[in-house]
């Protein structure tokens, strides 16, 4: 007896109205919940005027549980006297429950090793029996048994930890996928899992890590499959002929807005300075305020010669000099605080071996390699230069792939809290330099293979026209209403009842849609645990603050001038009687010593 | 005809309503406050009267004493849902009786029991004594479908409470939805059919004697059986039914025990009537929260004078109810309680209290609104069965091969007689 028939597998009658979307039915007690895919057996006709039976397959998207028995009015009094419904002659045990199930398609009744799903295009029977399927089913329905296509096993049927759902590994890293949840919803673990599927097939990962999330990838290298090669870099803003407008981005940025002729003056030193591929950018701006102060100087002693009448003060003020030197200087001041931040928090994970990152330019070899992780640690440094380092590095490895140079693989590349590097319009999208090249990437990337894995709590303030383009979506825990209805906005087969279930969520469970499955699924995410950065988490805070210690010299010196002098120095002083102590401050009565010098000064200045 | 005369006969005509009611409007205020008097005359006369005479009992409500101390104990609830088949002919029916046991505290999963302890979808009477036939004439049917209907509710609801007895004796108090004891005599003329053999041995659980098959015997047979097994079941009747039995019996009571005498009996009975108020109204201003009338025997079966011919003799032996009216709070009306004489009723009104205050709205156990959605016939259901039904009618029909019989189960199942089919032929 096939599966579908069999009577112990049978969990409800369609009751109703039914259509090719969605039908309803009515649940036996515990024999199902939300999300779980479950069939029925129901006559389609074919194209020659015959018809057949086929397997409906839906997901329960919805139910509604109901106690006819149970009158309002009751609750009312159980609460008002205190009662336990279970003492009285209420009952409990007869409840009602309408399941709504969302239609995925149909396949043949007697499909033997994988089941196509095809449209349905014929209403499911009234009355017909709701079956819920075993697990072999389920596995031949979402394509498992193909074993041919590479996948990427993301975890198990939400409730169903013995089906186990994997995502399409080439619509993944051809097709774009998006990571949406909010903090604690899990996206990392999700990400980091993906990843790790992704180095289960060798695939050259970059990836983008301002918190440091997934330095544990480093840390327990040695789990991963032989030849795995997992790199740390840190980042370091470096100039050449190309890319010179960076400096002025970042001048414009942090300091301070220049006039007409300063700008005029900042491009002319620009235009002189020359620069060496690869110069570090703190470096070049030095040689800019050099410049700056060398200028200024020559005005000043105003011993200028003919021959530098451009920078005489016919054309540039002192004023204007300096205005440009001030602004290069804070903001070489700003960059070389962040390099310290970063180092600073890199000295903090001394097991972790960081590089300075390479010229992605130069050597995409040393980002882009097969069997290679590449993390790039951005925290300490602000929005702006992380977003300007994404957008240099991927733009290089971009170009290298677009112009088919054949020196860098196809790659993935991670992004972590995407809506700092691809904000939406209202975001202020002008600030951000990586905004256009994750554009470019996505739209472009399918045909060079650099697919891009966005991740963020903030979808939307996300750009849309980038998340339109993710073809795929996992989605985890989100509450934001804002975020919930951009997701449904960009996520074209995201119904409501899915969109409603996302604040249930809790960590880990999500729902993932789009290419890379066969359909909507829910989903339970596998966490690796083993993955995790023993340095990096959930601090406790609490712990930190209660053990805090001030810092030792700051402690001993605290009212070392401010409080009362020690006996021995005001018996030196000698206005007190050798014998007299100082007089504590609780022990003062209105007529002692710090009162009357008080009334006396008044009295004086009277 | 004098003035006075002719005018009262038009006004039994009809006539001068539309000034009667202008009158009673300018007169309203008036009006009102007499009858307000009056019923606050009655109300209080009454009030003391019964208070006086030991007739008014009280029971406390103390929920949280009083369901803890019933854990594990059993309690059963019976109620009757007719499905709504208009169809004509053999009293097509559709009854369904179900019955609820529940044991307070028990967090088993036996701790509740649904059962349809009755179901028919038949034809539940046959012309002629233990036959399914279609009679030889179809025009002697008995017509009045209403009165077949609720006999066979009322005759299943009471089989049912007794079927239930007989399998779960560990019930403590057994609710029944609806009086106890009805009069039989409505169900009794002439040419109100006989049960089927099956649909009788159905309801009394063990074969009946042809001559037994009819409601009024039966009906009788299983109330005694009933109250001979001592079960403890009581009925609970959800709307008063209007009338004042219980407070006119209990003056004729008193005047024949010599407690009341002639002239006090005659006013009380005039105040009584004056304003046609029935025996709930009064009550519920007389009544306080949880107290109850002492219950008292109700001859159910009177007038003597409507009895059929055929059944006099049965119908002077049926049991009659004792009868007490129970206001379960301040703000809900009281409603009328039936047992057995000689039963203990004094457990069962606290049950009954209880159930009743956790509807503290609607005023009436709970537990009987439980079992009458259980019971309930849906409107599908119904649906189904009137099709069904119309189905084996007309098979019967043309088995037959008579085109008589025929044509008039057509005639009878179409909606309306003036239909194409029945136009006059040629």
């Amino acid at each position: 007896m096939s599966w579908i028939s069999d009577t112990e597998n049978m969990i409800g009658t369609v009751v109703g109205n039914t259509s090719t979307d969605s039908y309803q039915f009515i649940l036996r007690s515990f024999r199902a919940k939300v999300g779980d895919i479950v069939a029925t057996l129901s006559a389609i006709p074919d194209d020659n005027r015959r018809h057949g039976n086929a397997i409906i397959w839906g997901r329960i998207v919805s139910i509604q549980r109901h106690n006819p028995f149970f009158p309002a009015e009751a609750a009312q009094e159980l609460a008002e006297q205190n009662l336990r419904l279970i003492d009285t002659v209420l009952s409990t045990s007869r409840d009602y429950l309408n399941a709504e199930v969302l239609i995925l398609g149909s396949s043949d009744e007697d499909s033997k090793s994988q089941m196509d799903l095809s449209p349905l295009t014929y209403p499911v029977q009234p009355a017909a029996r709701v079956v819920n399927p075993p697990a072999s089913a389920i596995h031949k329905l979402l394509g498992a048994s193909d074993d041919n296509v590479p996948k990427l096993h993301v975890g198990t049927l939400l409730g169903r930890s013995d089906v186990e759902v994997s995502l399409s590994a080439n619509k993944v890293v051809s097709r774009h996928l998006a990571i949406l949840a909010m903090t604690g919803g899990g996206k990392t673990v999700a990400a980091r899992r993906i990843i790790l599927a992704l180095i289960d097939h060798g695939y050259p990962i970059v990836i983008f890590d301002p918190h440091g999330d997934y330095l544990g990838l480093y840390e327990n290298r040695s789990r991963l499959p032989g030849g795995t090669a997992v790199k740390l870099f840190y980042p370091m803003m470096k100039v050449s002929e190309e890319n010179i407008s960076v400096v002025s981005d970042l001048l414009a940025k942090m300091g301070r807005k220049m006039t007409e002729a300063q700008h005029d003056y900042f491009n002319k030193i620009v235009s002189e300075t020359k620069v060496a591929d690869g110069t570090k950018a703190s470096d070049y701006i030095r040689e800019l305020i050099e410049r700056a102060e060398s200028t200024a100087n020559k005005i000043a002693s105003k011993k200028g010669k003919e021959e530098d009448t451009e920078d005489s003060p016919k054309k540039f003020g002192v004023t204007t000099v300096n205005a440009v030197k001030r602004s290069l200087s804070f903001v070489l001041s700003t960059l070389m605080q962040m390099e310290q931040n970063s180092k600073v928090l890199r000295d903090r994970l001394k097991e972790y071996e960081f590089h300075e990152m390479p010229d992605p330019k130069r050597d995409p070899e040393d980002i882009v390699g097969k069997k290679q992780v590449s993390i790039f640690y951005l925290a300490g440094y602000d929005h702006l230069t992380q977003s300007t380092i994404v957008s240099m590095v991927l733009d290089a490895l971009f170009s290298h792939r677009a112009a088919l140079t054949n020196r860098i693989p196809p790659f993935q590349t991670v992004i972590e809290e995407a809506h700092n590097f691809i904000p939406s319009r209202q975001e202020g999208t002008d600030e951000t330099p990586s905004l256009s090249t994750v554009r470019k990437v996505i739209t472009e990337g399918r045909k060079f293979g650099t697919g891009l894995m966005i991740i963020s709590q903030r979808p939307a303030r996300l750009d849309e026209t980038i998340l339109t383009q993710c073809n795929s979506f996992l989605v985890l825990r989100l509450v934001n209403p804002k975020d919930k209805s951009f997701v449904r906005s960009v996520m074209e087969n995201l119904s409501e009842s899915d969109a409603n279930i996302l604040q249930t969520f809790g960590p880990g469970q999500g729902i993932v849609s789009g290419q890379a499955v066969r359909f909507p699924l829910l989903v339970k995410v596998a966490h690796d645990k083993n993955f995790e950065s023993s340095k990096i988490g959930d601090e406790d805070f609490l712990k930190q603050a209660a053990s805090w210690n001030e810092n030792e010299a700051r402690a001993r010196n605290r009212g070392a001038f401010t409080r009362a002098a020690p006996v021995s120095l005001a018996a030196k002083v000698g206005s007190p009687s050798p014998e007299s102590k100082v007089p504590s401050r609780s022990k003062s009565s209105p007529s002692d010593s710090t009162t009357l010098n008080f009334t006396q000064v008044t009295k004086r200045k009277r | 005809m004098e003035i006075q005369g002719r005018i009262e006969s038009k006004i039994a005509q009809g006539e001068f309503l539309g000034n009667m009611l202008l009158a009673v409007r300018s007169e309203g205020p008036r009006l009102e406050q007499v009858f307000v008097e009056h019923v606050s005359v009655l109300a209080e006369r009454l009030n003391v009267f019964l208070r006086a005479n030991g007739h008014i009992q009280k029971v406390d409500y103390n929920p949280a004493e009083f369901w803890p101390a019933q854990r594990g104990r059993a309690f059963g609830f019976v109620d009757g849902g007719v499905a709504a088949i208009d169809l004509p002919g053999a009293a097509p029916l559709g009854i369904r009786v179900g019955s609820y046991v529940v044991r307070p505290g028990d967090d088993s999963e036996s701790r509740e029991e649904f059962k349809p302890e009755f179901s028919i979808v038949d034809d539940l009477y046959a012309a002629e004594p233990s036959t399914y036939d279609l009679p030889e004439d179809l025009d002697d049917r008995y017509d009045d479908r209403a009165k077949l209907r609720d006999a066979a509710r009322i005759i299943s609801e009471i089989a049912a409470s007794l079927a239930l007895w007989r399998r779960r004796q560990d019930i403590a108090v057994m609710l029944v939805h609806g009086p106890l004891i009805n009069p039989a005599a409505p169900y009794g003329p002439p040419k109100f059919p006989y049960f089927t053999a099956d649909a009788a041995q159905a309801l009394f659980g063990a074969p009946v004697a042809p001559e037994q098959r009819h409601f009024v015997p039966l009906y009788r047979r299983i109330l005694e059986e009933l109250k001979a097994v001592g079960a403890p079941v009581f009925g609970v009747v959800e709307r008063d039914g209007g009338g004042r039995p219980v407070l006119e019996r209990l003056i004729f009571k008193m005047h024949e025990e010599g407690s009341l005498p002639e002239a006090e009996k005659k006013a009380a009975l005039a105040l009584l009537r004056k304003y046609s108020l029935s025996d709930a109204q009064i009550l519920d201003v007389v009544l306080e929260s949880g107290e109850y009338l002492t219950p008292i025997s109700i001859p159910r079966q009177e007038p003597k004078n409507k009895w059929p011919d055929n059944w006099k003799d049965r119908l002077s032996g049926y049991p009659d109810p004792l009868t007490t009216f129970l206001k379960p709070s301040e703000t809900v009306r009281p409603f009328r309680i039936e047992a057995f004489e000689g039963q203990d009723y004094e457990e069962a009104i606290k049950l009954i209290l209880a159930t009743a205050r956790l509807l503290p709205g609607y005023g009436f156990p709970v537990a009987l609104d439980i079992v009458d959605k259980f019971a309930k016939v849906p409107s599908w259901l119904s649906k189904g069965i009137g099709a069904s039904h119309k189905a084996v009618l007309l098979r019967k029909a043309f088995e037959t091969e008579d085109r008589k019989l025929q044509e008039y189960a057509i005639k009878m199942l179409s909606v309306s007689s003036r239909d194409w089919f029945f136009r006059p032929k040629a």
